[in-house]
C-alpha cells in the first residue's frame, strides 16, 4: 500500500468517529507526547491545532516511520481552528466554501508527488514527497498565505491560520512544532532566505532527469538566487491579483470545484505524446465523474464561457509554474471561446489575465480558438487570433468536422486547423468519411491539421492515414496524463496490450 | 471449396475481389467491417481472409490480432491504401502481427492471387 493510502486511510477511517480535541488513544504501546517549540507555547491557549492528540501524533510517526522522506520533515499541517473561531455561527454555511479554497490552494501549491487530506474540520496535513524541511515550510507558509488573502482579505498571521511543520529528534523521535508566519513572511520579503542553496526553494535535488530535454546546464544558468526570489516573488503577485479583484470580479475568477486534468496530443510525424490538452472535470453533486464539456455549463453567447476561459488559462498557468519550478517543460493547450475574444467585455477581462502570466510561459501555452458560430465575419476571426497571438504566435482553430469553407481562414496565421468528434454521436463509417473529407479539404489550403475525440482505434487509424498531424483520443492514452512528460508514441503503441479496447 | 471471406468497407473493392476468385474456384463471403467480419467467422470460419486495413467500427489491425489469438488456423492477407499516408504503416504491422501476406493498393489479378497463394502457402 502505498504512503498516500495509508495515509488517506489512517485519517479518514481511524478518524471518523472521533470529537475534536477528544481523540481516544488506541490501545497499545506508550505514545510519545508531541513537542511544541517554547514560542509557539504561549501562543496554545489562543491557537488550537490537533497537535496535542496524541493519537494524531502518534498515527503521523507511524506513517513518517518508515520513510526518511518523510521523517526528514516532509509533513506539513495547517491548522484551520482559528478560521472557524473567525466565522463562528456562520461557519456551518461557509465552511463548504473555505474547504474549497484551502483545496484549491493546496492543489496549487502541490505536484502529483505530493498528497494531502483534512482532518477532520480542523486541520489539513500535507506531505511533500520530494521536499526538505525548510521548502516544505516555505511551500506550507505561501499556502497559508494565499488561503489567508482569499479568505481574509488580508495576510497570513499566526491568529488567522497555523502552520506547523515535522521534525525527527534522534532521541525524542517525531515532534511537531508551530512555524512563526510572520517571521517567515519577514524573511520573504527581505530576501532573507538566500542562505537556501541555488533552486532548492523549488527544485528538489533529488528529481529524476526523465526528460531528454532537462539538463543540468540549463538548469544551472537560469536558476541562481536572485531566480529564486523572483519566483517566490511572482507566486505573491499572482495571488495578492487575485486578492485586489472585486468581490464580482473574483466570483468570474472564482475555480468553484472545477478542476483540470490533462490529455496528451499524438505528434503523429514526430511519433511522440506531448502538447497536454486542458480539459476541464468536476464532480457532480451525485458523485459522477464529468469530463470535458459536460463539466462546464456553457453555451454560444453565454458568460459562462468566459469564466470558463479564464479560469482555465488560469489553471494552466498555475500548472507551468509548478512544472517549471520543478524543471520540467510542457505545453498546454487551452481552449477559448470566440465570444470570450470578440465581445468587449469578456475580451478585456481575458486580456488581464493573459497579461499577468509571465513571458517564459507564452511557449507553453498554447490557444484552441472554440466555438466559431458559422458565418463568423473574417474580420472578427482575425481580431481574435491576433489577440491569442498576443500570448502565443501558436493558436490552433477549432471547426465543425463538415466544416466545408477553409478558405475563409487562409492568410489567418493560425498554427493548425481541425475538429472535436467527443460528444458527436453518429455511425463509425460516417465519421471516418467526414474525417478523410475534412483532411482533404483543409489540405488544399495547405493548413495543418488536428482531430481531437477520436474514441476509437478505428477512427484513429483513419486519421493517421488521411495525415493528421495532431491526434487525440481515449486509445492514444487516458484522459489523465502527466503534463511535462513527453512519451514516445506509433501505431504500435496504439494497439498494445494495455489500450485494447473491447470492439 | 475453400471458403474466403473479404473485409472491406468499399464496396467496389468487395464485389472485384469477390468476382475475381469466384472465377478461380473461390467461394466468396463479403462483410463491411471487421466487427461484421468477426460475426461471420464465428458462424463460419473461413480459411482464409482478405481484410484491409483501414475501416470503421474494427480495422484491419485489430482484426487481424483477433483472428490470430482466436482462429490460427486462418489465413490472412492484409490489403490498403485508403489513406494518404502510413498505409504502408500499418501493412506492416499488420504482418509483424500475424497477417500471412500484405498487398498494398492498388493491385493487379495476379499480384492478388499471387498473394492468396503466399498465405494458403505460408499457413
Amino acid at each position: 500500500m502505498t504512503i498516500a493510502a495509508r495515509l488517506i486511510r489512517l485519517f479518514t477511517k481511524a478518524f471518523q468517529t472521533h470529537d475534536q480535541g477528544e481523540a481516544k488513544r488506541p490501545a497499545g504501546p506508550p505514545v510519545k507526547t508531541p513537542v511544541i517549540s517554547r514560542k509557539s507555547a504561549a501562543r496554545e491557549k489562543s491557537c488550537y491545532l490537533p497537535l496535542e492528540a496524541a493519537d494524531f501524533a502518534h498515527k503521523i510517526k507511524e506513517i513518517a516511520g518508515n520513510s526518511p522522506n518523510l521523517a526528514a520533515g516532509g509533513i506539513n499541517i495547517i491548522g484551520l481552528s482559528n478560521i472557524k473561531k473567525h466565522f463562528g455561527e456562520k461557519w456551518p454555511r461557509m465552511a463548504d466554501k473555505v474547504h474549497a479554497i484551502i483545496h484549491q490552494s493546496i492543489s496549487r501549491h502541490t505536484s502529483r508527488d505530493d498528497v494531502f487530506t483534512s482532518y477532520q474540520d480542523t486541520a489539513y496535513v500535507i506531505i511533500f514527497s520530494r521536499l526538505t524541511p525548510e521548502q516544505g515550510q516555505l511551500r506550507c507558509v505561501l499556502i497559508a498565505e494565499e488561503i489567508s488573502l482569499r479568505i481574509f482579505g488580508e495576510k497570513a498571521n499566526s491568529s488567522l491560520i497555523e502552520v506547523a511543520a515535522t521534525t525527527m529528534d534522534p532521541k525524542k523521535g517525531l515532534s511537531i512544532s508551530r512555524l512563526d508566519l510572520e517571521e517567515f513572511s519577514q524573511k520573504i520579503d527581505h530576501g532573507q532566505l538566500k542562505g537556501i542553496k541555488r533552486h532548492e526553494i523549488f527544485t528538489p535535488s533529488d528529481l529524476p532527469r526523465a526528460l531528454p530535454s532537462q539538463s543540468d546546464d540549463s538548469v544551472e544558468e537560469t536558476s541562481g538566487e536572485e531566480a529564486i526570489d523572483e519566483k517566490v516573488a511572482k507566486f505573491r503577485e499572482e495571488i495578492e491579483f487575485l486578492a485586489r479583484l472585486s468581490p464580482h470580479e473574483k466570483k468570474k475568477y472564482s475555480f468553484g470545484h472545477l478542476k483540470f486534468v490533462y490529455r496528451p496530443m499524438w505528434l503523429v510525424k514526430k511519433g511522440v505524446t506531448a502538447a497536454h490538452v486542458c480539459i476541464p472535470a468536476r464532480v457532480s453533486s451525485e458523485g459522477a465523474f464529468l469530463v470535458g464539456s459536460a463539466a462546464v455549463l456553457t453555451s454560444p453567447g453565454s458568460h459562462a464561457n468566459a469564466e470558463h476561459d479564464g479560469s482555465c488559462l488560469l489553471e494552466a498557468a498555475n500548472e507551468l509554474n509548478l512544472l517549471m519550478s520543478q524543471g520540467r517543460k510542457a505545453v498546454l493547450i487551452v481552449p477559448v471561446h470566440y465570444v470570450t475574444l470578440t465581445e468587449p467585455n469578456h475580451r478585456s477581462e481575458y486580456r488581464k489575465i493573459t497579461k499577468s502570466t509571465p513571458k517564459e510561459f507564452h511557449d507553453s501555452l498554447l490557444f484552441e480558438l472554440i466555438g466559431i458560430p458559422q458565418g463568423a465575419p473574417r474580420n472578427r476571426l482575425e481580431e481574435a487570433i491576433l489577440l491569442l497571438k498576443l500570448s502565443n504566435d501558436n493558436a490552433f482553430i477549432r471547426v465543425r468536422l463538415d466544416n466545408r469553407d477553409f478558405t475563409k481562414f487562409a492568410g489567418l496565421g493560425f498554427y493548425a486547423i481541425g475538429f472535436d468528434i467527443s460528444n458527436l454521436n453518429e455511425p463509425e463509417a460516417k465519421l471516418v468519411d467526414g474525417i478523410n473529407k475534412f483532411a482533404e479539404r483543409a489540405e488544399q489550403q495547405g493548413f495543418k491539421i488536428y482531430a481531437r475525440g477520436l474514441k476509437t482505434r478505428s477512427l484513429i487509424s483513419a486519421a493517421v492515414c488521411a495525415g493528421y498531424d495532431y491526434i487525440d483520443g481515449d486509445p492514444v492514452t487516458s484522459p489523465v496524463g502527466t503534463p511535462g512528460e513527453m512519451a514516445p508514441f506509433n501505431i504500435k503503441n496504439l494497439y498494445n496490450a494495455k489500450n485494447r479496447h473491447p470492439h | 471449396m475453400t471458403h474466403v471471406l473479404v473485409i472491406d468497407d468499399e464496396e467496389m473493392v468487395r464485389k472485384t475481389i469477390k468476382m475475381i476468385l469466384e472465377k478461380v474456384g473461390f467461394e466468396v463471403s463479403l462483410a463491411g467491417n471487421g466487427k461484421q467480419g468477426m460475426e461471420m467467422v464465428v458462424s463460419r470460419p473461413p480459411e482464409l481472409i482478405i481484410t484491409d486495413m483501414i475501416m470503421p467500427e474494427m480495422d484491419g489491425v485489430e482484426t487481424t490480432m483477433e483472428i490470430r489469438s482466436k482462429y490460427p488456423d486462418i489465413k490472412i492477407v492484409a490489403i490498403s491504401g485508403g489513406g494518404r499516408v502510413h498505409n504502408l504503416d500499418f501493412l506492416k504491422y499488420a504482418k509483424e502481427m500475424g497477417a500471412h501476406a500484405i498487398l498494398p493498393k492498388p493491385f493487379t489479378k495476379e499480384e492478388l492471387l499471387g498473394a492468396v497463394l503466399m498465405a494458403m502457402e505460408n499457413g
